[in-house]
């Protein structure tokens, strides 16, 4: 049990680093100018939106295309109740979160049965419904130009503006921090050990005793929870959100993210998601070959690092650990 | 009293009759045994009755229940566990964990508990956590316990999947061809460890290659050709069966 | 009565520009098992290609046509060249080069044709009536070139042995490597026509719609609508799938709003995946 223990103190000790992070890093970023910050904002965004996809394509395998339009059903749930109800940011939070569990899951009943490339193709073609929802229903969503003037978030008399950016972000990191601990407790537990059992062998898994399709499910609901809260948070960050919000692209970036920084880990979206919002600003200077160099950089990084920034890091740490072995002997 | 009743089982693949009309009964606590030529029909017989095929007809009866066409991990929350060939398992996951995985169907954590970590929650993991260990030291694998099992052999792979197996407490356990790449001593000791899960109660249904471990360690034994039983009884009996002894050496087959 | 014919010639006519996008889809993806994201791309650089001809260098369509069928099939043989290095592993790699592909593609020809649109010169404008429906030229050399491809391609598939090899790779890859068909070189003529088969559709269409580097993506969810609708590993069903799929799109733009023309191909996918996945002609592969 001893090896038990280390492992926890490590673990108590990364999230306390973590919390660390996340209180002094607004604060030196804002710094800098609004800007920068805004960008952190955006990180936090995506890393939320990585690591609940991480749950489902890096620990149980299954190539959900249809994330980005529950991320787009939360943001719009937020907006149109806020704004039809003037419901308060801080319910509105979670209740988006909720109805993306409830869509997903009708989603997740429809497809979950369906293997690797069928499910990814019924998953796209819900991606792709769900954006000619987001356009065509004009009433509901505001059409093309989208929902404008979402009221900003505010406690008691205090009125959170777009401005506000440390605010925002300590917002955002702290859902952020809750999603990797909520996400770390799963995959650490019997549920996680089914999840990769499922990954690594379906159909074994199957024999083993365990009701794949069930496992699924619950980590359907725990990834959409987070991208419907994920969503709210944009909604009402950014105070407008329109279809091109959550385009064929977005969708791009977070698997790229969770692809980068390294799939079934629990640090490797949220590195991914710092290096695919930074890339654009870094490349920024190329101008209109941005896009050309980013799909050149994933084509290398699938060849030569598919197991991400986390996977070269492991790689490292093991040549190293054997390189002092050999000095040693 | 009879664990598993076969009765007039099929099992087709378009015109192909893999499992023609199959009948066995195997009572509690036996080690029965289960041989015949390659392409026999083994497999698909086991793939049948642990619900990853659909019967074309008969009747799977497990403990007086009927147990046909059941999803694969219900029939294995009934009491049947199951290995494969080819040393199945899950590669990334440790050892340890690949056992752990076992007593899912044994353990009740789910969402809600996974987040909160109760008393309860806490409890059973380490319960889990245990009985695993002690399972593996059970099996002889106890140091590997920490290794990825995608960097084990091939035979200690196959020993984790009998761990794995047992995990689920299973009440009839499948093993198919578990002694598949060992040499003599390995062989040995793995007949030991299957007498060894026999006298820990649970019934073995065991296919295999191997002659002479099946006829040593076997109570009974089933002979199936081209999906038909051609022979049944002790392993005595087996091995003076003119039939038998015709579909292993007499039509050019190998054992 | 009138616009309903008018509506469904229109929605062949761009079916059989679905159905040459969807054998080319299907070749690739039943001998390579690739989910090939970026298939729209390569109809559009299809189109791209003929105006570039066209515009630069002579003003003969048919040298056009015949420089963009080149073009994809060199396209096809580059990119077998990095897919195949993910051969095998999982879905999730294939995809992320998919991305890579459609990213370097679409903002590509966005950097070297422009962001506006670009238009085609139409070289067969006349408009005949035939029985109801009034067709212009362009629009019956589409017809008619499909008739030829799938003809050609059909009669490839059944007769020669290159054919029959590659279907013998599609069904089972292992047991035909064993008859000493090497699965590299069928992977390479399955990605060097089925490429070339998608820039001929581009090339084919391009005078009749405008150029946009942004047209690809819509084509690859038609592609694969059309290949799950009509069974993976059926070249016969996905062009069936692809002439259905045009004519259902165009008769219902024309009668219902333009703004979902594209919705029920998706909810007819999400039905064909539910209820039978192997789609209406599809063999269960090994």
């Amino acid at each position: 049990m001893g090896r038990r223990s280390l492992d926890t103190n490590k673990k108590n000790i990364s999230y306390l680093a973590g919390i660390a992070v996340a209180i002094i890093l607004p604060l030196v970023i804002r710094l800098t100018g609004a800007y920068w910050a805004h960008i952190l904002i955006l990180i936090g965004i995506y890393a939320i939106l990585a690591t609940s996809l991480n749950l489902i394509m890096g620990y149980t395998g299954q190539a959900d295309l249809a994330h980005s339009a529950l991320y787009g059903v939360g943001a719009y749930t937020s907006g149109i109740i806020a704004i039809r109800f003037g419901i308060n940011f801080w319910i509105t939070l979670p209740i988006a979160g909720l109805v993306a569990v409830a869509i997903g899951s009708i989603l997740g009943l429809i497809t979950l049965r369906l293997r690797g490339t069928y499910f990814a193709l019924a998953c796209s073609a819900f991606l792709f419904l769900m954006s000619m929802v987001f356009t065509n229903l004009r009433n509901l969503t505001g059409g093309i130009q989208g929902l404008l003037f979402i009221p900003s978030a505010s406690i008691g008399g205090f009125v959170i503006h777009q401005k506000d950016k440390i605010i925002w972000t300590y917002i955002v990191f702290a859902v952020l921090l809750l999603t990797i601990f909520v996400v770390d407790r799963v995959v650490h537990s019997r549920v996680g050990r089914a999840l990769i059992a499922i990954r690594e062998d379906e159909d074994l898994a199957k024999s083993t005793g365990v009701n794949t399709f069930w496992y699924k499910m619950i980590a359907f609901v725990v990834a959409t929870f987070f991208a419907g809260v994920s969503g709210a948070l944009f909604a009402t960050y950014n105070g407008m959100v329109t279809p091109a919000n959550f385009d064929i692209i977005l969708f791009f970036m977070i698997v790229a993210a969770c692809f980068i920084g390294g799939l079934g880990t629990l640090l490797g979206p949220v590195i991914g998601a710092v290096i695919v919002v930074l890339l654009p600003e870094i490349l920024r200077v190329t101008g209109q070959y941005y896009f050309v160099i980013f799909g050149v950089f994933i084509i290398a990084a699938t060849l030569f690092a598919p197991d991400g920034v986390i996977g070269l890091v492991t790689k490292a740490r093991k040549k190293l650990a054997r390189r002092q072995q050999k000095a040693v002997d | 009293m009879k664990i598993l009743e076969v009765k007039n089982l099929t099992k087709k693949f378009g015109g192909l009759v893999a499992v023609n009309n199959f009948n066995l009964e195997v009572e509690q606590g036996m080690l029965f045994g289960l041989i015949g030529p390659n392409g026999s029909g083994k497999s698909v017989f086991f793939n049948t009755i642990s619900g990853i095929y659909k019967d074309n007809g008969g009747d799977i009866i497990f403990k007086g229940e009927r147990i046909n066409n059941l999803p694969p991990y219900t029939i294995t929350k009934k009491g049947i566990a199951r290995t494969f060939q080819s040393s199945r398992a899950f590669s990334e996951m440790s050892a340890l964990e690949n056992v752990m995985l076992g007593t899912h169907c044994r353990t009740s954590c789910t969402l809600w508990g996974a987040i909160s970590r109760t008393r309860v929650v806490r409890k059973e993991m380490k319960e889990t956590e245990a009985k695993a260990l002690s399972i593996l030291e059970f099996v002889g694998m106890s140091k590997a316990q920490d290794t990825p099992v995608k960097d084990l052999t091939h035979v200690m792979r196959n020993m984790i999947g009998i761990a794995v197996a047992l995990a689920t407490d299973p009440i009839l356990l499948l093993l198919d061809e578990p002694l598949g790449g060992m040499n003599p001593n390995e062989v040995a000791s793995s007949m030991e460890l299957i007498k060894k899960i026999q006298i820990r109660g649970i019934t073995v249904l065991l296919v295999e290659h191997h002659m002479k471990a099946i006829m040593g360690i076997c109570d009974r034994i089933a002979v199936i050709d081209m999906g038909n039983k051609i022979a049944e009884g002790t392993p005595q009996e087996v091995s003076q069966n003119k039939e038998v002894i015709e579909a292993y050496l007499g039509r050019g087959q190998t054992a | 009565m009138e616009l309903f014919i008018q509506a469904l010639a229109a929605g062949l006519v761009i079916g059989c520009v679905y159905c040459l996008i969807s054998i080319g889809l299907t070749m690739i993806f039943s001998i390579m098992r690739i989910v090939n994201f970026a298939h729209g791309e390569f109809f559009m650089l299809g189109g791209y290609i003929g105006w570039f001809v066209v515009n630069h260098y002579v003003s003969n369509y048919w040298l056009a046509v015949l420089i963009a069928v080149l073009a994809g099939g060199i396209l096809g043989f580059l990119t077998e060249k990095i897919y195949s290095r993910v051969y095998g592993k999982n879905l999730l790699s294939m995809f992320m080069i998919s991305l890579g592909l459609v990213l370097i593609l679409q903002n590509g020809s966005q950097i070297i044709f422009g962001a506006m649109s670009r238009s085609l010169f139409n070289f067969y404008p006349t408009v005949r009536e035939i029985g109801f429906v009034r067709i212009n030229d362009q629009r019956l050399i589409i017809v008619g070139a499909t008739i030829m491809a799938i003809a050609g391609v059909l009669l490839f598939f059944k007769y020669t042995k290159m054919g029959k090899a590659m279907r013998a790779t599609a069904g089972n890859r292992r047991g035909a490597g064993v008859v000493g068909i090497k699965a590299e070189r069928m992977s390479m003529f399955a990605f060097i026509g089925g490429i070339a088969l998608t820039a001929l559709a581009g090339v084919l269409l391009a005078p009749l719609y405008s150029l946009l580097p942004t047209i690809g993506d819509r084509l690859t969810g038609v592609a694969f609508t059309c290949i799950v609708i009509g069974g993976i590993g059926s070249i016969g069903g996905a062009a069936i799938a692809g002439f259905a799929v045009g004519i259902v799109e165009n008769i219902f733009g024309t009668y219902f709003s333009t703004a979902w023309a594209f919705a029920p191909m998706f909810v007819l996918l999400l039905l064909v995946l539910v209820v039978k996945p192997l789609g209406l002609f599809g063999k269960e592969v090994a």
